[in-house]
C-alpha cells in the first residue's frame, strides 16, 4: 500500500495531525530522513499549518487534532508562539497593497499557473492519468504532424513532376514541328539550318503568383528568335472556385497591352493552370505584369493573382 | 553517556565519508531527529535526540558495521520512542489530560492568558519587530504583505504578489518559508541576548 503513497502536502498535514496509520507514518519518516528536500517541504507544511491555526482558519476537526496531537510539546508550542508573534508584527505594519476588484482582476494569474496550482490539490492517481493522457495526445499529434509533412512533400513532388512533364511535352511538340519544317524546307530545296523564313514556334513558360515587384526577382523569360507564340501557364490556387478567368497584360508602367476573357482553367486537384497564348511580338525586352481575374458562380469578378515576369530576347 | 571526541568523529565520518559537509549533515540529521520526536508528541525531543545519537555512537565504538547511518538513526530513534512511551504513568496521565483538553489553548483567536507570559510575549514581539526591520525592504515587504489580509482577499493578494514577482505560488511559499526561518533564528538569538543582559 505504501508504494501507492506520494509525499503530498495533504499527506504531510495528516502526518503532523496524527491521522496516518503506523505503516504510513513509517513511510513518511523514511522519506524525510533520507531526502532533505522532503524534510524541507514537511517543515514548510508544518509552518503553514501553524499559521492557519493561529489565524483561526482550521476546520473544527483540524483544530481539535492540532490541539490534542500537535501542541503537546513545548517545542511545538514555541513554534505556535513564533507564528502568533509574526502575525501580530506584520499586522502592525499594515498593507500598502490595494485590494479592490479591479486590482485583483488586472493581476489575474495566468491560466497555466492556476492549472498547475489546482493540479497540486488533485489526487495523485488522477494526476498520473491526466499526465499519461496528455503524453498520448502529444504523441498522436506529433505523428499526425509528421504524416502531414510527408504528404505535403509528396504532393509538391507530384506537382513539380507534372509541371516538368507538361513543359517537356511542349518542348517535344516544338521540336517535332521544327523537324517537320526542316524536312519540308529540305524538300523544297532551301538550305537546312536557316530558320529565318520558317513559321513561328510556340514557347511555354510557367508563372507562379505572389512575387512582389521591387522585392522579389521576377521570372525571366528568355525568348529565342523565330518564336511566334509565347504560351504562359499561370499557376492558380483554388482554380476550381471560378467558372472562368480574364487575364490582362500590362507594361512596367501599368499600361494595358492586351487582355483575354473566358479563359478556362486546366485543373490539377484544387489548383490549376490558366494558359495564355500571346503573339511573341507583344513582348519585347522589359518587365510585365499579368492581372488575373476570376468569375465566381454568382457572377462576381474578383482579382485572383498577379504574375510578374521579364522578357529577354536573344 | 556523553559522546566522546573519538565517537563523535567516527559518527561524522559515517554521516559524510567525503568530509566536506560532515558538520552540516550531522546538524541536519540532528534536526530531523528533534522534529521526529516533537512530531511524535514527546515533551523533550532534544534529550531523546541526544539519547539516540549516543546509542548510535556506542554501536560505532563497539565496531558495528553501519551502512546507512541515517536509516540506522531512524531505527534507533524508533526504539527510544517506544521506551519513552513505556517509561512512566506520568506520561499516560498527561496524555489523558491532553485528551480532555485540560491544559490546552483552545481558541487561538482568543489571546492566551498573558498574565504569566506577558513579559516574554512582549520581548518576543520586540525582537520580531527588530528582526523584521533587519530584513531588506523587499523581503520585509514580501513577508508583511503575505500575511496581511483575511481569507479570500489574502489568497487573491498572494496570487497578485506571485504574478508581480514572476514566480509561481509554490516558489513564493518556499521563499516565505525561508524568510520565516531567518526570522526564527533572529528572534531566538535576540531572546537569548535579552535573557543574558
Amino acid at each position: 500500500m505504501c508504494s501507492d503513497l506520494r509525499l503530498s502536502d495533504d499527506l504531510m498535514s495528516r502526518y503532523l495531525l496524527g491521522e496516518l496509520s503506523e505503516a504510513e507514518q513509517d513511510w513518511v519518516e523514511e522519506q524525510y530522513f533520507e531526502d532533505n528536500a522532503s524534510f524541507e517541504r514537511l517543515l514548510r507544511v508544518e509552518g503553514e499549518l501553524i499559521d492557519s491555526y493561529v489565524r483561526g482558519e482550521l476546520s473544527e476537526h483540524e483544530r481539535g487534532k492540532f490541539e490534542t496531537y500537535f501542541l503537546t510539546s513545548p517545542h511545538q508550542r514555541e513554534k505556535v508562539e513564533f507564528a502568533r508573534t509574526l502575525f501580530r508584527a506584520t499586522a502592525e505594519k499594515g498593507s500598502a497593497y490595494p485590494i479592490d476588484a479591479k486590482a485583483v482582476q488586472s493581476h489575474a494569474i495566468p491560466w497555466w499557473l492556476t492549472l498547475r496550482s489546482s493540479m497540486a490539490s488533485v489526487s495523485s492517481s488522477i494526476r498520473y492519468m491526466a499526465g499519461a493522457l496528455a503524453m498520448v495526445l502529444i504523441l498522436v499529434i506529433g505523428l499526425m504532424w509528421v504524416q502531414n509533412a510527408r504528404l505535403e512533400n509528396q504532393l509538391n513532388t507530384v506537382r513539380s513532376e507534372m509541371l516538368r512533364l507538361k513543359e517537356q511535352d511542349l518542348k517535344n511538340q516544338a521540336e517535332k514541328e521544327r523537324s517537320h519544317l526542316e524536312r519540308s524546307r529540305d524538300a523544297s530545296g532551301r538550305a537546312p539550318g536557316s530558320l529565318q523564313n520558317l513559321a513561328p514556334f510556340t514557347l511555354s513558360f510557367v508563372l507562379t503568383p505572389g512575387l512582389v515587384r521591387g522585392i522579389d526577382e521576377p521570372r525571366r523569360l528568355v525568348v529565342p528568335p523565330n518564336i511566334g507564340i509565347i504560351q504562359l501557364q499561370l499557376e492558380v490556387e483554388q482554380a476550381s472556385g471560378y467558372r472562368s478567368f480574364r487575364a490582362v497584360l500590362r507594361s512596367e508602367d501599368g499600361d494595358e497591352l492586351w487582355s483575354q476573357s473566358r479563359l478556362q482553367p486546366a485543373p490539377i486537384n484544387t489548383g490549376g493552370f490558366v494558359v495564355l497564348s500571346l503573339p511573341a511580338t507583344f513582348l519585347s525586352n522589359g518587365s510585365y505584369l499579368i492581372n488575373l481575374f476570376g468569375r465566381g458562380s454568382a457572377e462576381r469578378v474578383e482579382e485572383v493573382a498577379d504574375y510578374h515576369f521579364s522578357v529577354m530576347r536573344e | 553517556m556523553e559522546l566522546s571526541h573519538e565517537s563523535f568523529h567516527k559518527l561524522l565520518r559515517l554521516v559524510d565519508p567525503s568530509g566536506t559537509n560532515a558538520s552540516q549533515n550531522y546538524e541536519k540529521l540532528r534536526t530531523k531527529l528533534i522534529c521526529f520526536f516533537a512530531w511524535k508528541r514527546c515533551e523533550n525531543p532534544e534529550d531523546l535526540t541526544d539519547r539516540t545519537i549516543d546509542r548510535v555512537a556506542r554501536k560505532i565504538d563497539d565496531g558495528e558495521e553501519i551502512g546507512n547511518v541515517t536509516a540506522y538513526c531512524r531505527r534507533v530513534a524508533g526504539f527510544v520512542l517506544k521506551e519513552y512511551w513505556d517509561e512512566s504513568s506520568k506520561r499516560q496521565s498527561i496524555l489523558e489530560e491532553l485528551q480532555t483538553g485540560g491544559q490546552l489553548v483552545l481558541d487561538p483567536r482568543i489571546a492566551p492568558d498573558e498574565s504569566n507570559h506577558s513579559e516574554l510575549s512582549e520581548r518576543r514581539l520586540n525582537c520580531m519587530r527588530q528582526c523584521l526591520d533587519n530584513l531588506s525592504p523587499d523581503n520585509r515587504g514580501m513577508i508583511t504583505e503575505y500575511y496581511h489580509g483575511e481569507k479570500r482577499a489574502k489568497i487573491d493578494k498572494r496570487g497578485c504578489m506571485a504574478k508581480n514577482m514572476l514566480i509561481s505560488k509554490n516558489a513564493q511559499r518556499i521563499r516565505i518559508f525561508r524568510l520565516r526561518r531567518i526570522l526564527a533564528a533572529c528572534v531566538n538569538e535576540c531572546l537569548e541576548r535579552a535573557s543574558r543582559t
